[in-house]
Formats: structure tokens, sequence, C-alpha cells
């Protein structure tokens, strides 16, 4: 029992690995076909190698820390980084924690909630200009829409009736929680993007104004650690996403599961589009939405549960 | 070993080693002026990091009160489903948080365009 949690957990490093790497091809792929041209389709087969290829450049170049930067700091953000990407998918049912742990949600939101120190860190220590404007601007954004993420996980928890997302799941999920409170579930997905500084809310790593943000300095293992943790985060809540608002009746059959990854690749297919769909927001239109409009919907949302269970 | 033990001690050497694996092509004594240096075109650009950006610490603080706001909400809701009272002290404090955001929004701490 306790070998086979083991591979478990080992096997869901290699999923989350292989899935970051073919996530990476298949938003090439998706955003040149949004932009009717062909993505990368010469390496072996129709592209399949590529992220393979590209792996294997990123792990053999020069790792080179600046020369006024905080070697041990800087060397040590990637590793916390990619770190809690893998924490945070050990709410995954298979690995060897989660059958303790009855408290899935409270852990997925201390993993993202420490996930915003990433962004200030890798900014500060690479002592560029860029990398710390990036930095400052990423950790401002992450920690403002933390907020709305956190409010919404509470209609989540009412649902659930606990903190974790399988309290129910012996009996199975009736419906889509999502059907209860689809503007909630609008919002949750809203939320995802703006915490995973994607589209339209990426102006940490707007790569026309930043250069490249707070992954400026970072070279080769470095980028690819920080890279690979920043698609886990993004795949992590899809599942969160999935298990939140649009779960499967039964997951732990072949099919079922079948169609629960399904879900997961559509709603990263949902973070491409929107990718190529939408212009950038402008930086103070950003804070605003968090805290003008989201801030006071989701403590509207909150009120709204509240009168729920109470009248 | 307890199963806990192994996991962690698996997990906290994964990411390391995965990041260490550019270290083989480190060396150090070979120092490059121009590969090491910032990213910058041609000159030495300024002290990093330069000025102490007030508006942003203020974002955090509200940030630091919001969140611990948010870990007294979590378990408000839990409770109601539990206990018939607690209604009317979880009303109060919405409301006070409520002040609090519409005091800030006004206040324009969180204003980030410089009207003149």
């Amino acid at each position: 029992m306790n070998s086979c949690l083991f591979f478990t957990t080992l096997l869901i490093y290699l999923g989350v690995l292989l899935s970051v790497a073919y996530f990476t091809l298949m938003e090439r792929k998706c955003l040149s076909s949004l932009g009717i041209r062909l993505g990368p389709d010469k390496i072996s087969f129709g592209g399949f190698g590529q992220p393979i290829s590209d792996g294997m450049k990123l792990f053999t170049k020069e790792f080179v820390p600046p020369s006024n930067s905080a070697k041990i700091v800087f060397f040590l953000v990637p590793c916390v980084s990619l770190l809690l990407c893998f924490l945070g998918w050990q709410i995954f049912p298979c690995s060897s924690v989660s059958p303790s742990m009855g408290n899935d949600i409270l852990f997925f939101l201390v993993v993202s909630s420490v996930n915003a120190h990433v962004a200030i860190m890798s900014g500060w220590s690479s002592s560029s200009k860029y990398a710390s404007v990036g930095g400052v601007r990423g950790f401002a954004q992450v920690i403002s829409y933390e907020i709305c993420l956190s409010i919404t996980l509470v209609a989540v928890m009412f649902f659930s009736g606990s903190m974790s997302f399988f309290v129910l799941s012996d009996s199975g999920w009736s419906a889509w929680w999502g059907f209860y409170c689809m503007p909630v579930a609008v919002l949750w997905v809203t939320i995802c993007l703006a915490e995973a500084n994607r589209a339209p809310f990426d102006l940490v790593e707007a790569e026309s104004e930043l250069v490249s943000g707070f992954n400026t300095e970072f070279s080769a293992g470095s980028f690819a650690g920080l890279f690979i943790a920043e698609y886990g985060m993004i795949l992590l809540m899809c599942l969160v996403t999935v298990w939140s608002f649009f779960q499967n009746s039964c997951v732990w059959t072949v099919l079922g599961s079948v169609w629960m990854f399904t879900k997961v690749g559509i709603f990263a297919y949902f973070f491409v589009w929107t990718r190529a769909s939408f212009p950038r927001f402008r930086y103070d239109q950003l804070m605003m939405a968090a805290w003008k409009s989201l801030l006071p919907f989701v403590l509207g949302v909150y009120c709204l549960f509240f009168f729920i269970l109470k009248f | 070993m307890s199963l806990e033990l192994i996991f962690l001690v698996m997990t906290l050497s994964l990411a390391p080693i995965m990041v260490s694996l550019s270290l083989l092509n480190f060396e150090e004594d070979y120092y490059d002026w121009d590969k090491s240096s910032p990213y910058e075109c041609g000159f030495v650009g300024p002290k990093v990091p330069g000025d102490f950006s007030s508006r942003f610490f203020h974002l955090v603080i509200l940030f630091l009160v919001w969140d611990v706001e948010i870990v007294l909400l979590i378990p408000c809701l839990q409770d109601l489903s539990v206990w018939s009272s607690g209604g009317a002290p979880l009303i109060v404090f919405m409301l006070i948080l409520a002040y609090g955001l519409y005091y800030e929004l006004m206040d324009g701490s969180i204003k980030w365009t410089c009207q003149k």
C-alpha cells in the first residue's frame, strides 16, 4: 500500500510534466490556428517532438546568474516555484497525502497564495530594472485577485459542505454545481485567468512592454522551472474548476476519468482561446477591476449564500 | 520510515534536481562581464532596486487586512449552517468590510492613475 501510493505520486509528477509540455504545444498550435497559420510541425510527425526538444534545449543551456543578483535566492526561486506546483497537484486523489486530506480546497488556497511570492522574489533577486518592475506588478496583481479567489471558494465550500471536494463523491455529484450558480462559475474562471497571469491579465510578462517581466534574467533550467510551474498551476486551476463547478457523476471509473480530463482539456483550451481573443488590460484597469468590480461582487455572492442559509 | 517522510523528501528534492540539470554547464571561474550584466542595451543601468514604491506598499497592507478578513469569513458560513445564531454579527462584519472598502476607494489609495 505504501509503495503503491509512492508510485502513484511519482506518476502524478510525471503526468504533470508531460501535460505541461504538451500543453505548450497545444497552445502554440491553437494560437497559430486562431491566427490562420501553422504552428510547429517540423519536428517528428506534425510537431509532436517539439516540447521534448524544447525541454532538452532548455536543460542544456548555460545558467548565468546576473552579477548583482542574490545568487542563492536566484537559484532557489524556480525550485520553490516548481515545488509549489507539485505540492498543489497533491490534491489529486491518488497521491500519497490525499487519502488523509479532508481539506483539499484549503490546501489549494494555501498553495496559490504562496505562489504569489514567486513573482516578487524572482523579480527582486534578478536585480534588473525590467524584472523588478515586472515582479512588483505581478505580485500586486496576484494579491488583489487572491482575495476574490478566496471568497469565491466559499461558494464551493457551501455546496460541498466541507473543505474538501470529495466529501460528497461517494454518492456521486448529482449535477454541476455551476448550474446552480452560473455567474459564480463565470466569475471563478475570470479570476483563474487573472491569478495565472494569463491574457487578458498578463501585464506581468507583457512581451511588448517589459521584455519578459520577472523572468527576464532567468536562463536555462531556471526558466524551465518557472515555466513548468506556471503552466502546471494553470492546469491545476483547470482541474479545480472542473471539480468545483462542472463535476462528473462518478470520477472513479475509467469512463468517468476520461470525461473529467476531457473537461480539464476544454478549460485549458479556453485559456488559450482567451489569450488569442482579447487585448490586454491596462494596468490601472486591471487593478480597478479587482478592487472596484470583482471584490464587491464576490462580497455580494457571499451575502447571497448567507441569506440562502439563513432564510 | 513513514510514508509522509518519504513523500516530503521526494517532493523537496525533485524540483532542485530538475533545475540543477542546467548547472552541469555552469563554470564559476569563467566570469564574463557582458553575459552576467543586467539586461540592457549598451549602457550600465541605474542601481536596482530603485525607488521604493509606497503605493505598492499600501496595497500590500490592504491585502494583508483583507486576507485576515477572509480567514475570518471562511468558517462563518459553515457555522451558520450548523448553528441558528450568528447571523447578526456576520452582517455587522460585512458592513465593516464594505465600509472599509468604500473608504479606501474614496480616499484614493487604490487609485492608479494620476488625474490633475
